[in-house]
This record gives structure tokens, C-alpha cells and sequence, in this order.
């Protein structure tokens, strides 16, 4: 079980990874690599400056930036979903050159992160259901039941609204 | 010795509250304060010689005051010594600074004054600054993966109560289009009435 989930995690960021490393590839990714990347691209867009500047100045190997900064991740509550696709997609931007900072391979941090993530932290990953749980857990977010419902009440308002504006001609008439 | 004129008695007089003295009073309680000092080696004689009808008759506790009560001393508080400026005060020419061994300070000493508010707060201001400085001092690697807990909490924060938020909306949203319609039909209405 502890082997499979190692290698499935390990295929997964090795492919994101690699993805990350050469985003010009048109490979098909995988249904998880692709919602990892989506997830990835909310998460760290917003803030990818600040953590770029910051990145630039350390001119340690990647593999060696990327195991202290997961060192200091579970600190103040553990390690949660949101944390964990934070470092994988601080891991994605090691993979790109910048400035006098290496670029890293993607195998090499996927090992690191499959070590951090499989083997260290392997019981938070099996209590979230694996990378299937993860998936969902994110997938969850594209609820097709409140977009309908925001379809039809903004037609409503749009009804209301050409109702008063009726109205007040109308009235004007009058 | 205590007939030389004091500088500081003015001085002291503004910093001591409860014999404070108009402006005009103070030409007449010179020589109170003059008096005063000569009192810490001997009191009664310098008292009493310059005290006169002065200070007497403008103070209610003049003449019966006693060289040893509170009140007196109040002008001889350390305080008093080291707020004014004493550059100007000769050190010999008082019984004020008796116990100091040393030629009286040049300038006040810094090392022994409490500093003023504004220069507190601007002190606080500064160390405030200086605690809050080692964030930005703090190694990049440390600083990235405090960055990321904190991105990685409120992504999370923002998916766990969603997944609530969903599961109550429907109804909230039914609650909403209730009130359109309503509001919708009281429209119609009121226009086919017109």
C-alpha cells in the first residue's frame, strides 16, 4: 500500500513536474495532474511575485531549498490540503531557471516531494484518501447546482428590472 | 553663600505644581527661594534673613513656614535639580548640590532621564520597527515556506466553509427568487391596475 501510494505520487509530480518544467510539451495530462495545475494556478497566481523576488535570492540547490522549505510547512497546525499544493507549486517554480538560482530537475524534486509527501507525511496522505481524496477534495468546488441557481435568479433580476423600469414609464406617461 | 543669587529658582518654580507663581509673583519669591537653600546647612539664618516682608505678605505660609516641611523640600527634589537646565548653575554658590562631588553637570545627563512622551513613543515607534524588521531579515527559505503556510491556510479556509456555503445556498438563493417573484407579480399588478 505504502509502495504504491510512493510510486503513484511519485508519477503524479514527476508528471506535473515535468509539465512545469516545459510547459511548451503537448502532452495530455492526467485528470489529477491537470486539476493539480489548476488548483496550483489559484493558489500561487496571486502571490507569485513576492515569492519570486524572495526565491531569487537563495542560490542553494533546488532539491535543498525545496527539502527546507517543506521542513517548515507542518509548523503551526500541520500539514493540510492547501499547504500541500502550495509547496507543489513551489516545487513547479523551481523547476524554472531565474536569475543565478539553478534550474531543478523535475525528478529530483519529485523525489524530494514524494518523500515529504509519501513517506513522512504518508498517514495525512492516506487519511485524505490518497490522491483520488485530493482530487475530489478539490473538485468540489464546481458545484453545477448554485451556478443554475445564480442563472435563474439573475434572469429574475433582469425581469424585475425591465418590470420597474416599465413601471416608471408608465408613469412618466401618465 | 546662600546670598548669591540662584538661577534656578525660577526655573524650579514652573516644574513644582503646587507653588507655582505668576509671573509677576516671582520677583517676590526670590528671595523665598534664595532663602530656601541656605536652609539645608542653616536654616533659620538664611530664612529668616531673606525672607523679609516680601514673601510674607504675598504667601500665606511665609514667615511660619518651617524650613524642614515638605513643602520647602519640594524645590530641592532631585526632579527639579535635573530638569532644569544647570549649565548655568554654579555648583557652589547654593547649598542645593552639597552632596555632589563632582563640578555640576555641563549639560543635563541623558543616562539619568526618563526621556519625554513623544521621545518614548518615538523610541517605541522605533523598536516596534526594529522587532517587526527581522521578517524581512529572516532567511528567504524560512520566509517562502511561512508565506506558503499562510497562502495554503486561507486556500484552504476559502475551500472548507465553500463546500458549507454550498450546501446552504440553495436555499438562501430559493429565498431570493421568492422575493423576485413577488416583487415581480406586486409589479404586474400595480401596472395592470394603471
Amino acid at each position: 500500500m505504502t509502495d504504491q501510494l510512493k510510486e503513484e505520487t511519485c508519477a503524479l509530480l514527476g508528471e506535473y513536474l515535468q509539465h512545469c518544467a516545459s510547459p511548451q510539451d503537448e502532452k495530455a495530462l492526467s485528470p489529477a495532474v491537470q486539476t493539480l495545475h489548476r488548483v496550483v494556478q489559484e493558489l500561487l497566481e496571486p502571490n507569485r511575485s513576492p515569492i519570486e523576488s524572495r526565491c531569487d535570492q537563495i542560490t542553494a540547490e533546488p532539491g535543498t531549498i525545496l527539502r527546507t522549505v517543506a521542513e517548515q510547512l507542518p509548523l503551526d497546525g500541520g500539514l493540510n490540503c492547501g499547504r500541500a499544493v502550495a509547496l507543489i507549486g513551489f516545487a513547479g517554480f523551481l523547476t524554472q531557471q531565474r536569475g543565478e538560482r539553478k534550474a531543478g530537475t523535475p525528478k529530483e524534486l519529485a523525489e524530494v516531494l514524494t518523500h515529504f509527501l509519501a513517506v513522512e507525511h504518508k498517514d495525512w496522505l492516506q487519511d485524505i484518501g490518497g490522491w483520488d481524496g485530493f482530487c475530489k477534495y478539490f473538485d468540489k468546488k464546481r458545484t453545477p447546482q448554485a451556478q443554475e441557481s445564480s442563472t435563474i435568479s439573475n434572469a429574475l433580476m433582469a425581469a424585475a428590472g425591465f418590470g420597474l423600469a416599465g413601471l416608471a414609464f408608465i408613469m412618466a406617461v401618465r | 553663600m546662600a546670598k548669591q543669587p540662584s538661577v534656578l529658582s525660577p526655573d524650579c518654580n514652573s516644574g513644582e505644581g503646587g507653588q507655582l507663581q505668576s509671573t509677576s509673583r516671582q520677583h517676590s519669591h526670590r528671595p523665598l527661594r534664595r532663602g530656601a537653600p541656605t536652609s539645608l546647612s542653616s536654616p533659620f539664618q538664611g530664612n529668616q534673613s531673606d525672607e523679609g516682608g516680601s514673601s510674607s505678605a504675598s504667601t500665606p505660609w511665609g514667615p511660619t513656614i518651617s524650613p524642614y516641611s515638605p513643602s520647602s523640600f519640594v524645590n530641592r527634589s532631585p526632579h527639579c535639580m535635573l530638569v532644569r537646565g544647570s549649565s548655568l548653575v554654579s555648583k557652589t554658590s547654593s547649598g542645593y548640590f552639597s552632596f555632589e562631588v563632582s563640578p555640576g553637570p555641563v549639560s543635563c545627563d541623558k543616562s539619568t532621564q526618563t526621556p519625554s512622551p513623544p521621545c518614548q513613543a518615538f523610541n517605541h515607534l522605533l523598536s516596534a520597527m526594529a522587532d517587526r524588521n527581522p521578517v524581512n531579515q529572516m532567511s528567504p527559505e524560512l520566509w517562502i515556506a511561512q508565506e506558503l503556510r499562510r497562502i495554503g491556510d486561507d486556500f484552504n479556509a476559502s475551500f472548507s466553509p465553500r463546500r458549507g456555503i454550498f450546501n446552504n445556498l440553495p436555499r438562501p438563493l430559493d429565498n431570493d427568487q421568492v422575493i423576485i417573484l413577488r416583487v415581480l407579480r406586486f409589479i404586474i399588478r400595480l401596472i395592470l391596475r394603471l
